[in-house]
């Protein structure tokens, strides 16, 4: 009985490994006293696990839990809320739409979709900032970030298969 | 001649496939229903943001604890190496600072004469609130943290919160036990500035960098690199002379400011309790009183 219960936990865990890796990365990105210090632009690497999650769990992975993903994003950073949805939202459109495309070719086709594809997402924010505060924001730091984003990509490529395997999701 | 099967998943695909679509344009409409809401301050929306920020940030604060540990073990690790040669520098700086302590004293004696002798009104006293940042936010698109003071430890909304040189920033949000903060540098801030010297007046705005721009600057300013800023009081939100930083660079188009926020190793702040945050925070409840 004991067993069937933990094995139903494992299989329920398994299930929400994307989800849960996502709200980590949240987390982790709003983290004061980082070791590289709280100035320096971090990767926006929720975006990356995504990108990968929308590509290998398309199935599973569900556009209201993308939703509350972003909400619980928007909240830690302070972003207003459904700003960090819209981004998600359009990673994971694009993603699943040319999934097949994509999904079997080498690794450095996969990056260069990726960097496309995040490229559009920092247009959007930088276009959304700019509207709901009136004024022109300034590039430099969405630039910064996005080539963050897309130079840690294959590490978090590389640490998220990794799970994927262990979970064997 | 036989007809082919009809399989069930032929006929369910292109039923998941419209769902998706469905499903992505009403998140989409929603998503953008909710920004707007938010931006425009919708009463529910601030309450839903603050509860959630309430349910929220036990759980980050459980998740950040090892984190945090081992940041300030390496921290630790790091100044052991310059150990004796911060000893040396502390030393010096203790002599300096008690030579100017005895001239402080003697201008704060003549400076409280002065004031008794011209009937001066002064600022009301203000109180310190101290607390720690819980979260920092370090993307491009808003520049705010959390702190773990709330509308139970004294936190109201215009306070202006400080590091332990200059001013951090503004409170927005005020939940129970924690309290949002608007930086400086954020896009969204907006603050009445003098210089320290000459007072002349600007508006120091944000812009998601780390240098906030100076703006409305009196054409006849004799501004230069290095001048003093300090907030103005100009507009009621928050008192003069808190401490901003000095002009970093001046170039044809603009004007930057370097903060004095250390923002790398920000972690304790201090909220400054004043009176003029009561009167704008019962202007933000009830506008139309």
């Amino acid at each position: 009985m004991r067993l069937v219960f933990s094995q139903g936990f494992f299989e329920g865990f398994k299930k929400i490994v994307p989800e849960l890796s996502i709200l980590f990365l949240a987390i982790l990105s709003v983290q004061p006293q980082s070791l590289l210090g709280n100035s320096v632009i971090s990767p926006f690497l929720c975006l990356s696990a995504v990108f990968y999650w929308s590509l290998h769990r398309q199935g599973l992975f569900y556009v209201i839990t993308l939703i509350i993903l972003g909400i619980i994003s928007d909240i830690l950073t302070g972003a207003s809320l459904g700003f960090t949805p819209i981004l998600f939202l359009t990673v994971f459109t694009i993603s699943s739409w040319q999934r097949k495309n994509v999904l079997l070719k080498p690794f450095h086709l996969i990056w260069g979709a990726f960097s496309l594809v995040s490229g559009l997402t920092f247009v959007i924010a930088w276009a959304i900032t700019s509207i709901v505060s009136f004024q022109y924001a300034v590039v430099g730091p969405f630039a910064t970030q996005y080539f963050m984003t897309v130079i840690t990509f294959p590490l978090l490529v590389w640490l998220l298969s990794h799970i994927q395997k262990a979970v064997s999701v | 001649m036989a007809r082919k099967p009809v399989l069930f998943s032929s006929l369910v695909k292109p039923i998941k496939a419209w769902w998706q679509r469905i499903f992505f344009s009403v998140g989409i409409v929603a998503c953008t229903l909710f920004l707007l809401m938010d931006r425009g301050e919708v009463g529910y929306v601030r309450e839903i943001r603050l509860s959630l920020t309430d349910a929220l940030m036990p759980i980050t604060q459980t998740i950040f604890h090892p984190i945090k540990s081992f940041s300030k073990f390496v921290d630790d690790f790091k100044s052991l190496s310059q150990a004796h040669e911060k000893v040396r520098v502390l030393g010096v700086q203790v002599r300096e600072l008690q030579a100017e302590l005895i001239m402080t004293r003697g201008l704060l004696t003549q400076n409280k004469r002065l004031k008794e002798q011209t009937n001066f009104v002064d600022f009301p006293d203000t109180r310190i609130i101290t607390g720690r940042v819980v979260t920092h936010s370090g993307g491009p698109f808003v520049k705010s943290m959390l702190i773990n003071i709330g509308q139970n430890n004294g936190a109201r909304l215009g306070q202006a919160v400080m590091s332990e040189f200059g001013l951090v920033g503004i409170i927005v949000e005020v939940a129970t036990s924690f309290s949002r903060v608007l930086q400086i540098t954020d896009i969204n801030s907006q603050i009445p500035v003098v210089t320290e010297n000459t007072r002349d007046p600007a508006i120091m705005a944000g812009d998601n960098t780390k240098f906030p721009k100076l703006k409305f600057i009196p054409s006849d300013s004799l501004i230069a690199v290095g001048d003093r800023i300090v907030t103005s009081g100009h507009g009621g939100v928050l008192p003069p002379d808190i401490p901003i930083g000095h002009i970093a660079e001046i170039n044809a188009t603009s004007v930057h400011v370097s903060s004095l926020v250390d923002w790398d190793r920000l972690d304790y702040i201090r909220i400054l309790d004043y009176r003029f945050a009561d009167n704008l925070s019962q202007y933000l409840n009830n506008p139309l009183d």
